[in-house]
């Protein structure tokens, strides 16, 4: 099996992400599966980002702690920078080299300073590449600095064994668009880095794999993808890290027919969505903790009125403005309590880019079956995880998908003012199109009849109450079992139980081994009683999640009475990788109660 | 289809206070609604919160009571979904210009065609009578023990700076004046604002009384005319605006004018700035198959993400 993992980085704007995509598209081309991931700071030019791909021929769920190789083009990516106050911005990536691995650094850097014997360290002459196309293209150096980014895709994919055919082949479908003289300037690049290194030995060869159709796809990707198969028609957002990468997808596509629309603030942001959804159409937003944090009071609104709503929160480090561009699971126990008053609402969490899709198209169908607001929780390590995705996992999603409205309706099939919040066996009322029947309809806020009218009577608010706090039956008894939770191995039988939701499933699946059993909680409000039945079964359990309270662990506490034992903890902002969560539960097996994670 | 008054009352009594000025305005949509045409099953009345949100429920047209401050956003995405709607809102001052005012600007940026009517009283009237970001300084109202500290906000001038199309103004007890005006803002294609006078006799009825709204008020000058006559003359639209603006900053608490200060036919609305970039309302686009399956064409997706 091939399991290796790479690693560039560089100043933030100078192209890493690019060089980082690249690359990624053609380890896929070359059949391989990859997973990438993007570490940056609230940044637009300067400081310091880093990008790790992860390459597999068997399916790969997460990255590693270590790298086989890395390339950087700057100093600072190699031995870190400090500030003023001689306080780490960042250590650098000298020891994130896996023993025995490669490190390619720049001419400039000075080698002895890197003192470690256990990998091979290399130089290449970045200055010289681009000198070397500049006069090839008879223009100055300056002109094609870009194309170090391609300089460094060149030396990976060679130290790989790639065949550089296949590196000028996706080169000139990436800039295709940008026309003949860019292709030509990255060609020229690929040609003058073999040049260059071509007496430097390979670390191994990748040879290409037959593969069926991939795609490089991007979490947030993923999440629109979920929302256009879902029907949605109108993404009202506010400019929010890292959210709006979704919204700015949307609207790049128009042949979706979806209206993309950026208001003042994100209290009209959820006002809007809700208003849309009142006359009839699927809407939604996606936001991250801040912004979801402003759309409180309509949350609530949309639980009293029964609206149909589906809000996306890319969670990111709180609190506060907290850590834009990292990555924690910090909002769950927020959106359980989110808004004043009580009312029954949804809270689903993907646990990776597929399930991503799968879970935003079916957040749709749940607002509009149980008539509540539906809240995704995401995470900035799925929303800007970059991975090879199987052309028909969407495609067989999408042809089973089915798109269920529940009790709208253009007909009220009697005379006579129209019930919205009529009292039914199941707690779900009829609602109608806007404009599109033979009545009208009211809405209210305040406590209201079943006409919608505002009503204080205490039979009807006793009624009310129970109404809107009385969906969760109906919606575990609607489900499917694989909607609510996905379970690894044997509770039972297994000497650990780990429980978790959100992306820490990544790198669980790739520490799993025969000792444990996973469970995957995947609709997590309401919470299926048979997570309890499953929890009871087990010898020793231990959750984990990226946040410092346990936030899952105090759901499943308040809900089935069960406080798991043992806790693996993260909370530094970074995404959790396989390497330290197999250590962790090596740990947890031993003995140890909570174990607190700080990779990267 | 002709409708009368009775077919626009709903089943539910208004609880407003005797000789409350909502009552007028309520009496005067109604009259406007008739005198549009206009189906009410085609009609979606906005409110926020407060005594003047309460009207959606005492009209059988589609109501809307939604939140404090938060009436505007509402209605924009009723607008948006179902372009075919007619969609009003009637919020309060505090509502409108308090709270919610971001989002009275930032609606002007959109032109979205829909039709505020705020019920400007200068209080918060449903929690007994508090200042409002209308009541000019140093006033004393009933409700509240000492005179207001703050210096009012400027609707009309605000909204002619912030781009809305329609702006006028009259008062609860000039039914004939206002029903005019309501029917006038409903047939302007773009967003018009409608400040309101409203008489409030429980908590400022020393100046929002019939008596002191009939005296203190008066029809702009026959020779002023707010219209705009070519619309894509844009030295006459803001001719027109710094008229407006003149006119209103030339006004006094005891000496307010009512009518139309400014209105220009024609610039695009957001549904028209929609439509260009080819992207059809949301209700008219379907989403699913006869059999539930999902109809939005991904494929242009899958084919630039594929490798």
């Amino acid at each position: 099996m091939i399991d290796i993992s790479w690693m560039t980085g560089g100043k933030q704007g100078s192209g890493i992400d690019s060089s980082a995509n690249l690359f990624s598209k053609i380890l896929i081309k070359n059949g391989y599966n990859v997973y990438g991931y993007r570490e940056y700071f609230s940044n637009i030019k300067g400081r310091h980002s880093f990008f790790t791909i992860r390459i597999s021929d068997k399916e790969i769920h997460s990255i590693s702690r270590k790298v086989d190789l890395a390339v950087f083009a700057d100093k600072e990516s190699v031995f870190g920078e400090k500030n003023e106050h001689g306080e780490i911005i960042q250590d650098g990536h000298i020891k994130d080299i896996k023993e025995g691995g490669t490190l390619i650094v720049d001419k400039i850097v000075d080698v002895n300073q890197i003192k470690r014997n256990d990998i091979k360290v290399l130089q290449v002459d970045f200055d010289q590449i681009i000198n070397n196309v500049a006069k090839r293209l008879n223009t100055k150096p300056s002109e094609v600095m870009i194309s170090k980014n391609t300089a460094i895709v060149t030396i990976s994919a060679y130290m790989f064994g790639i065949d550089l055919n296949i590196v000028k082949e996706i080169v000139r479908k990436e800039f295709e668009k940008k026309g003949e003289s860019v292709i030509n300037m990255n060609i020229c690049t690929v040609e003058e880095t073999e040049n260059l290194i071509k007496n430097i030995s390979p670390i191994l060869k990748l040879d290409p794999i037959k593969k069926e159709k991939m795609l490089l796809l991007e979490g947030y990707q993923a999440s629109a993808i979920g929302k256009a198969i879902g029907g949605c028609k109108l993404q009202i957002y506010y400019p929010i890290t890292p959210a709006s990468d979704e919204s700015s997808f949307l609207e790049s596509h128009p042949e979706l027919g979806i209206r993309v629309i950026q208001p003042e603030s994100e209290l009209a942001v959820i006002g809007m969505v809700t208003g849309a959804a009142i006359a009839g159409v699927r809407a939604s937003t996606s936001t991250s903790g801040p912004g979801l944090a402003l759309m409180t009071e309509t949350i609530s609104y949309a639980g009293m009125t029964e609206t149909p709503i589906v809000v996306v929160d890319h969670q990111r480090g709180g609190p506060a403005t907290g850590l834009p561009t990292r990555t924690e699971q910090g909002d769950l126990q927020f959106v359980l309590h989110q808004g004043h008053g009580d009312f029954d609402r949804i809270v689903i969490a993907p646990g990776d880019v597929e399930e991503t899709i799968e879970i935003v198209a079916d957040a749709f169908n749940y607002a509009e079956l149980f008539q509540l607001p539906v809240i995704v929780l995401g995470e900035k390590s799925i929303s800007q995880v970059y991975k090879s995705v199987k052309e028909k996992y969407i495609e067989d999603f999408r042809s089973s998908y089915r798109i269920e409205r529940g009790k709208l309706t253009d007909k009220a099939g009697y005379e006579g003012d129209f019930k919205r919040f009529e009292f039914t066996n199941d707690n779900i009322s009829p609602r109608l199109i806007l404009g599109r029947s033979d009545h009208v309809m009211w809405i209210a806020g305040d406590e209201h009849d079943p006409y919608g009218h505002p009503y204080e009577e205490s039979n009807n608010r006793i009624k009310m109450m129970e109404k809107r706090n009385g969906k969760s039956e109906l919606i575990l008894k609607t489900l499917d079992r694989s909607k609510k939770f996905n379970l690894y191995g044997s509770p039972e039988n297994a000497q650990l139980l780990i429980v978790s939701w959100g992306s820490p499933k990544g790198a669980i699946l790739d520490a799993l081994d025969d000792r444990m059993a996973f469970l995957q909680i995947k609709l997590i409000e309401p919470l299926d009683s048979e997570i309890g039945e499953i929890i009871k079964k087990a010898k020793k359990v231990v959750c984990i999640e990226e946040n410092i309270s346990g936030q899952l662990r105090q759901h499943i506490a308040s809900r089935t009475g069960i406080l798991i034992e043992n806790q693996i903890l993260k909370y530094n902002g970074r995404m959790m990788n396989k390497d330290e969560v197999k250590e962790a539960l090596e740990k947890v097996l031993n003995g140890e109660k909570k174990v607190i994670l700080n990779d990267y | 289809m002709t409708i009368s008054l009775i077919d626009l009352d709903s089943h539910e009594e208004s609880d407003w206070c005797p000789q409350c000025g909502n009552s007028g305005i309520l009496f005067s949509l109604k009259n406007a609604i008739i005198q549009a045409g206009l189906d009410p099953k085609k009609v979606v009345d906005v409110s926020g919160i407060g005594c003047s949100s309460k009207l959606p429920n005492f009209i059988n047209v589609n109501g809307v009571h939604t939140l404090h401050g938060r009436a505007i956003p509402f209605a924009e995405g009723i607008k948006l979904a179902n372009p075919e709607l007619t969609v009003l809102v009637n919020a309060g001052d505090g509502d409108t210009y308090g709270i919610g005012v971001g989002h009275f600007i930032s609606a002007g940026r959109r032109n979205v065609d829909i039709k505020l009517l705020v019920h400007n009283n200068g209080v918060y009237g449903l929690t007994k009578g508090q200042v409002s970001p209308t009541l000019p300084e140093n006033i004393k109202v009933k409700g509240w023990p000492e005179p207001n500290i703050n210096a009012p906000i400027d609707p009309l001038s605000l909204a002619i700076l912030s781009g809305y199309t329609f702006v006028a103004r009259s008062h609860s007890y000039n039914i004939k004046e206002l029903t005019e005006i309501i029917v006038k803002a409903i047939k302007h294609k773009g967003l018009a604002l409608i400040d309101i006078l409203q008489g409030c006799p429980t908590y400022n009825p020393d100046y929002t009384s019939p008596s002191w709204l009939s005296t203190h008020t008066h029809p702009l000058p026959s020779n002023y005319d707010g219209v705009v006559k070519n619309p894509n003359d844009m030295n006459e639209v803001n001719e027109k605006k710094m008229q407006a603006i003149k006119m209103i900053l030339s006004e006094t608490i005891e000496d307010k004018h009512t009518g139309i200060f400014f209105q220009w036919e024609n610039p695009d609305t957001f549904e028209d700035r929609l439509l260009k970039r080819g992207i059809k309302p949301p209700i008219d686009i379907p989403i699913a198959d006869s059999e539930g399956r999902s109809i939005t064409d991904i494929s242009k997706i899958i084919e630039e993400l594929s490798i």
